[in-house]
């Protein structure tokens, strides 16, 4: 749907309004003791009506995917991969994206390569494939990152602006030669500019959903600068926000996984500060290390 | 039941003013509660909704109207009046003004 003016609204309508779209996607059963839905209320009640106004018309195009729907979803992207892909092959290695530098550490992509692994004995397509985990980057070493027999699978919950993952394929190709032919990209979700970069160049991707800009892909014309200037004044009372401002490189996305990453813009996931007080965030994210 | 109606013209107060839901919060409403208060005076035809406006019914104003006393005043204008009968015509600025020796009470000796 395409939204083409800026609207205002009155505190009772963007709660109607916000329940609605929790009641729409169902977020009232993750949300069982409202916890989510009260905050959001009390971040509506403290902004300005066209703020409101934007902040509902974000939320109603915005994915909430809990770690509950992981299994679920990770099982069906594999099941998207056509099956000829996967005739000849003897073993799958599984690796994580991951930065060079968080090399050594958990993140989301692990625990995805275990469910992946885990699954595979029950599959009918990928019951006879072997899964091997591969833990850290040294472990790419003599040889090609995937044999002729071998599917590299590189795996993560989220794709943003695809940094994390041209790093990490950098980092394997300064060690050994990759097989594109023979490497998937699996995600839940991937942003949709990114996953169309991608796939120009060749690359198999897959993932469950596929992100859309929050602003310019849903608006046209002036509208789309009106309502950015819009997000940018709400951010200058959001302290930290600034380098980050409609997300990580202007991503403009509108998703929480088990955390919010963040490419999601940051009203969602960062604090607001009104009149001296602060206000959490609907999606708020653990204190970092 | 006095309470239920109570927040039913709280609702269409804060409706008709276009104010914030604080009064609903202030009588231990939850926002889910307040988000059923607003379904259900939609579907009883209090409040009917525009788009995503929500505006007040004939019926909803009739209502809000019989019963708004039931709900505190929280416009200030509307409930501190004007103190007309001590109010005094206003003088020039070079002007001396000289009371009468009778109204000065405090010239009065004491009985």
């Amino acid at each position: 749907m395409l939204h083409q003016k800026i609207a205002k609204m009155k505190d009772t309508e963007s709660i109607n309004a916000l329940a609605k779209i929790f009641k729409k996607k169902k977020w009232f059963n993750i949300d069982d003791d409202d916890h989510i839905f009260d905050t959001f209320c009390d971040l509506l009640n403290i902004l300005e009506p066209e703020e409101r106004a934007l902040i509902i018309e974000l939320t109603s195009n915005y994915y909430w995917i809990t770690g509950d729907d992981y299994l679920k979803d990770i099982k069906e992207v594999i099941k998207s991969v056509p099956q000829t892909t996967f005739e000849g092959i003897k073993d799958i290695l599984l690796f994580p994206i991951v930065k060079p530098t968080d090399d050594k550490k958990t993140k989301s992509g692990h625990g995805l390569t275990y469910d992946i692994k885990a699954m595979m004995p029950m599959s009918s397509n990928l019951r006879h494939v072997f899964p091997k985990i591969i833990e850290e980057f040294s472990e790419f070493g003599s040889g090609p990152a995937s044999k002729a027999n071998q599917l590299l699978l590189l795996v993560d919950d989220f794709i943003g602006s695809g940094d994390t993952l041209d790093q990490c394929l950098k980092e394997i190709e300064g060690r050994t030669k990759i097989y594109y032919e023979r490497t998937l990209i699996i995600c839940i979700s991937c942003q949709l500019e990114t996953y169309n970069l991608l796939t120009s160049k060749g690359i198999n991707i897959y993932a469950k959903y596929l992100i859309e800009r929050g602003i310019t892909d849903f608006n046209v014309g002036s509208t789309i600068d009106e309502k950015k200037d819009l997000m940018r004044t709400i951010e200058k009372s959001i302290p930290g926000s600034n380098s980050l401002s409609l997300g990580f490189m202007e991503s403009e996305a509108l998703i929480t996984l088990k955390r919010t990453p963040d490419n999601t813009f940051p009203v969602f996931w960062m604090r607001t500060r009104r009149e001296g007080k602060y206000y959490n965030p609907p999606f708020l994210r653990e204190k970092q290390s | 039941m006095s309470n239920q109606i109570k927040v039913i013209v709280a609702l269409l107060k804060i409706v008709e003013e276009g104010s914030s839901v604080r009064m609903l919060k202030h009588l231990k409403l939850s926002y889910t509660e307040i988000a059923d208060l607003i379904e259900q005076n939609i579907i009883n035809g209090n409040l009917v909704e525009k788009d995503a406006e929500i505006v007040l019914t004939e019926n909803g104003a009739s209502f809000l109207n019989e019963n708004r006393h039931l709900v505190k005043e929280t416009d200030k204008s509307k409930w501190i009046e004007p103190d007309y009968k001590n109010k005094i015509k206003k003088i020039a600025r070079d002007d001396v003004f000289l009371p009468s020796k009778k109204e000065l009470s405090f010239l009065k000796k004491l009985p």
